[in-house]
């Protein structure tokens, strides 16, 4: 009897509920979750603006959670997906899987379908916990919950967007780390899928030196069109909000949600690609 | 008929491992990799307007900012990733193909086997080293021809260079070592190729990102809990080590968020050695299950 989509996606989601490595990578997602908030509660550098400026401090608090969010769910998808992927054929085990009359690419698919709705559940859970954490961090330092009534409708909106952009987030791990996992070596899609960002975000200073060195805007330029500073601006741009210091590194030139949208939009497709034309094309050896 | 297995020894054991090393593509690639690199940044670099003239208006200037570009961030940033990666590579590729119970049934012991790859980091951080030293060299004999001088304009260069010059060797050297503590650690513990990959290709950028975060938290300020904390991480300190160990330009990376001197960059930096290659070690006496 051949496996449906649905009893595909369900098995995919087994094995991520059953991995010790998932089960790890959550944990520390947690963790970074506490670690933001405890940090924010223990350190009294903040108070003053906390009694001060109530909604600066409010948006800036809410800016580290969604930053330690955002981070522990990516490298939880992107680490998750890379090995769901990579661990079929370094395990040998996509044979017995295809011998069972699955199609390759109707097996990648239910794996990215199984990460996306693991990825949603991590998200809610994260995000959760971390407005509870929030909210024990604004009673910390002001003695009461009164900083959020001051908080005015952009606030608000603005918080939504940031949920709207950990949404896209999580849709580009997920597609990111199939991708990488197509590679068919567990090495190099964890490799890949880990190194991505960092690398990403580290060719913004990279690039402003050379545009500063040789006086060309052209290498500033292309800062815009980079996933990580792109996704790490989009929250400023879709909110309108203006941030003095974004705490992940932006695009060093201007950019408007359009193009932004574009950006993500066009990466999403070629990663789309690079996971499917290789896994329905070449044959499995492994 | 009787017959005698020989044990491998030492030496032998380090021969293997570092056959592996260089058989292995995937390193080559990367060496390559960063190679090319180097050359199209210092490359893009040098068409600068300023570059030219800095190279004639004071070359010694100019050769010591050859040394940070070469030994200030490309030995750090891509020879790192070679050496995280190999190292991480080499260790968890034994258990992750079950290719530790051939070795360890031939006769060496688990701890033998450790320090044999250990012994063969070692060499290829002194060749990782040897590479983008000829790399600085060659690279600035070019651009010095380039320029209208030549590379022998060193000859008369101040101890000042000389002095800053092994510096950057030295921290570029430890940068390395560093890298290949970690990823070994990684691959003894995890003794899984998703889990040494994973943890040394994210330990540092998680390090920079919690430095970030410390410094946003605490709005800028040296004082509180979480800038003195942040003088505890590994990378804050390894970014930092060319500057306080005397070179008198501001570093390329991420700094700490409360001042640090050299000796408390070079204690933790040991300190932080010691823990992962103990941990190597601990968790390699596990039994083989793999």
């Amino acid at each position: 009897m051949r496996a449906n989509n649905s009893s595909l996606i369900r098995g995919e989601l087994r094995k991520i509920s059953r991995d010790r490595g998932s089960q790890w990578l959550t944990a520390l997602a947690i963790f970074l979750v506490v670690l933001a908030g405890v940090g924010a509660a223990g350190d009294t550098g903040i108070t003053q603006l906390a009694r001060q400026r109530p909604q600066e401090f409010v948006l800036n608090l809410a800016d580290v959670m969604r930053i330690a969010v955002t981070t522990g769910l990516g490298v939880l998808v992107l680490v998750g997906s890379a090995r769901l992927v990579a661990m079929e054929y370094g395990g040998g085990t996509i044979r017995v899987v295809l011998a069972r009359g699955v199609g390759r690419v109707q097996l990648v698919v239910a794996k990215a379908a199984a990460l996306v709705l693991a990825g949603g559940l991590a998200l809610a859970l994260l995000s959760i916990l971390g407005v509870v954490l929030g909210g024990a961090v604004v009673v910390k330092q002001t003695g009461g919950m009164h900083a959020l009534t001051v908080l005015d409708a952009a606030a608000w909106r603005g918080m939504a967007v940031d949920l709207l952009v950990a949404v896209v987030s999580l849709f580009v791990c997920v597609l990111l780390g199939v991708a990488a996992g197509a590679s068919r070596s567990m090495a190099v899609a964890v490799a890949a899928a880990v190194g991505f960002f960092p690398v990403d975000n580290g060719l913004v200073p990279f690039l402003s030196v050379l545009s500063d060195a040789t006086g060309k805007r052209v290498w500033n330029d292309l800062t815009g069109y980079l996933l990580g500073p792109t996704l790490n601006h989009l929250p400023t741009l879709l909110s309108g909000r203006h941030v003095d210091i974004e705490a992940l590194a932006p695009p060093s030139t201007p950019t408007t949600i359009g193009h932004g949208l574009a950006v993500v939009a066009v990466y999403c497709a070629v990663l789309v690609v690079v996971a499917v034309v290789p896994t329905w094309r070449r044959d499995v050896l492994e | 008929m009787s017959s005698t297995a020989v044990v491998p020894s030492f030496p032998s054991l380090v021969r293997g491992e570092l056959r592996k090393v260089v058989r292995q593509r995937s390193n080559w690639l990367l060496l390559s990799a960063a190679v090319v690199v180097g050359l199209i940044a210092g490359l893009v670099l040098s068409t600068g307007h300023a570059f030219h003239e800095a190279l004639l208006r004071d070359p010694v200037e100019w050769f010591r900012g050859m040394n940070v570009v070469a030994f200030g961030f490309i030995t750090p940033i891509l020879g790192g990733i070679v050496m995280l990666t190999t190292s991480a590579r080499l260790v968890a590729m034994e258990y992750w193909t079950g290719a530790i119970r051939v070795i360890l049934a031939r006769g060496p012991g688990r701890l033998e086997v450790l320090l044999a790859k250990l012994a063969a980091l070692v060499a290829l951080l002194l060749g990782l080293m040897l590479v983008f030293l000829l790399w600085a060299v060659v690279f600035a004999a070019l651009m010095a021809a380039a320029n209208g001088t030549s590379l022998a304009v060193v000859r008369s260069f101040p101890d000042r260079y000389w002095h800053d010059l092994g510096v950057h060797l030295t921290t570029g050297a430890i940068s390395l070592f560093v890298c290949a503590c970690i990823a070994v650690a990684a691959g003894a513990v995890g003794r899984s190729m998703a889990f040494a990959m994973g943890v040394a290709i994210g330990f540092f950028p998680a390090e920079n990102f919690l430095s970030r975060v410390f410094g946003i938290v605490s709005g800028g300020s040296n004082a509180g809990f979480l800038a003195q904390l942040d003088t505890f991480q590994l990378s804050s300190n390894l970014n930092v080590l060319p500057e306080t160990l005397g070179h008198n330009r501001e570093s390329l990376f991420g700094r700490p968020l409360a001042s640090v001197d050299a000796v408390h960059s070079l204690t933790l930096i040991a300190l932080y050695c010691a823990v992962f290659i103990t941990a190597a070690f601990v968790f390699n006496r596990r039994d083989i299950v793999e």
